[in-house]
């Protein structure tokens, strides 16, 4: 089973891969008990796209499971 | 590799990622026993047929503050079908146990450039020295060697039937009922930490029974329960991603247990569902991040984006003609990102 989506959890969007590694290097030093109520999720290429990823599909997911966090990672560097 | 917890390889097909681990084979099967040449290389195992260059492996490890090297390099004389030993060196903490150059070998306490003894150049010297105590750096360094844990695993050829036990996995893990048999036989409260993994990625696991079978033999049985009841199945009758959650749970327990070991696992995402290959690789990850080295190979962009660019190296060759490039992909000019960079098929040295 991968996060389990009816207790707390964590997904993290990242915009970029140095957003992704930053989280990477996050979930990595979670205590082991803990570390499947996080995820990383795929990089989408741009704030822009994280905005609009998370209105498209997480915002809704979200309103389904309500022990579901979200972690919007953008820096506006470009 | 040295300084890495854990390293992953990367790179296109036939670029040498799974060869890293054949190499590694050969030494495991030194380190088990196995010492007729014939056994270990064949002829065809010449990059490119060339025979007229020796066929060298070699491995640097550091045990208890102790650097081992240990080297062998394998020829074939003119006319011959039978590789021999071409050389083959032990060194230990810098300081040479033996060195061997075809049938003369020189040990430490002989007296400089005189021959000790001959050996049958057919025969690798190292599963046949006889160390005293296991206290003896020799002994350390053979039965890491021995307990390294190199993973092909074909999940649908392992049953979980065991007639022994054993601390040594073979790469497809068909022996996984004896490896499973043998942790438990060296270390009872590892079944802790294999039912503590397994029930985060299988809530509903009961427990794994190892009943006997007959005289000599076992055979693993699993059981699951909810609110709904229980069931009972035989090992075999798991999906093959569930025995991988298994064989993980064994490498997570077994370099606890009797580590610090390494392991070498091609592909350890193959089987599993996109969701949990992150969780799995970080589980391996970590545990490897005390003691140990955990190596992967990974064509799978989840597995790929969980190890720090710095212990991932791209292995690149422009043709089978060409010897591999191996350089961290921290060094890399990537244009935009990673992903791409794999899906187009872009990334070079």
């Amino acid at each position: 089973m991968s996060v389990n989506r009816n207790r707390p959890h964590i997904l993290v969007l990242p915009e970029d891969d140095a957003n992704s590694r930053l989280a990477d290097g996050f979930h990595f030093g979670v205590d082991s008990v803990r570390q499947r109520q996080m995820q990383v999720l795929p990089v989408v290429g741009g704030w822009e796209a994280v905005l609009e990823r998370f209105k498209s599909y997480h915002a809704i997911r979200m309103r389904r499971f309500r022990n579901c966090f979200m972690v919007l990672l953008i820096d506006f560097d470009n | 590799m040295a300084g890495h917890s854990s390293v992953l390889l990367i790179g296109k097909n036939g670029s040498g990622k799974t060869a890293v681990g054949l190499a590694l084979e050969v030494l495991q099967k030194i380190a088990r026993g196995t010492n007729w040449v014939d056994t270990l290389v064949e002829p065809k195992d010449f990059t490119r047929g060339r025979t007229d260059v020796p066929m060298r492996f070699e491995i640097e490890v550091e045990l208890n503050t102790s650097i081992y090297e240990y080297a062998i390099a394998f020829d074939l004389p003119d006319g011959s079908k039978e590789m021999r030993v071409f050389e083959e060196t032990l060194v230990i903490g810098g300081k040479p146990i033996y060195t061997r150059k075809r049938e003369e070998v020189l040990a430490k306490t002989g007296s400089e450039g005189e021959p000790i003894f001959g050996i049958n150049t057919n025969v690798v010297i190292l599963p046949i020295v006889l160390e005293q105590t296991t206290n003896n750096p020799l002994f350390i360094f053979k039965q890491w060697l021995a307990r390294m844990i190199i993973l092909r695993p074909i999940p649908s050829l392992i049953i979980g039937d065991s007639e022994k036990e054993t601390l040594e996995p073979n790469p497809d893990a068909t022996n996984f009922g004896a490896w499973f048999s043998g942790l438990l036989a060296y270390t009872p409260a590892a079944y802790n930490q294999i039912d503590s993994y397994l029930k985060q990625v299988m809530p509903d696991l009961k427990d794994i029974k190892n009943p006997t079978t007959g005289k000599n033999s076992r055979s693993l049985v699993v059981q699951f329960s909810n609110d709904q009841g229980n069931l009972s199945l035989p090992f075999e009758d798991l999906s093959d991603g569930e025995k991988c959650f298994m064989i993980c749970a064994l490498v997570l327990a077994s370099n606890d247990a009797y580590g610090p070991l390494l392991c070498f696992w091609d592909e350890p995402d193959n089987y599993l569902a996109l969701s949990e290959v992150g969780h799995f690789v970080l589980a391996l990850r970590k545990a490897f991040q005390s003691k140990g080295q955990f190596i992967a190979t990974s064509h799978n962009h989840e597995a790929i984006y969980r190890f720090p660019e710095e212990s991932t190296l791209l292995l690149y060759r422009d043709s089978h003609l060409e010897h591999t490039l191996v350089r961290p992909i921290s060094q890399l000019q990537i244009n935009g990102d990673l992903l791409s960079a794999l899906v187009t098929g872009d990334l070079e040295p």
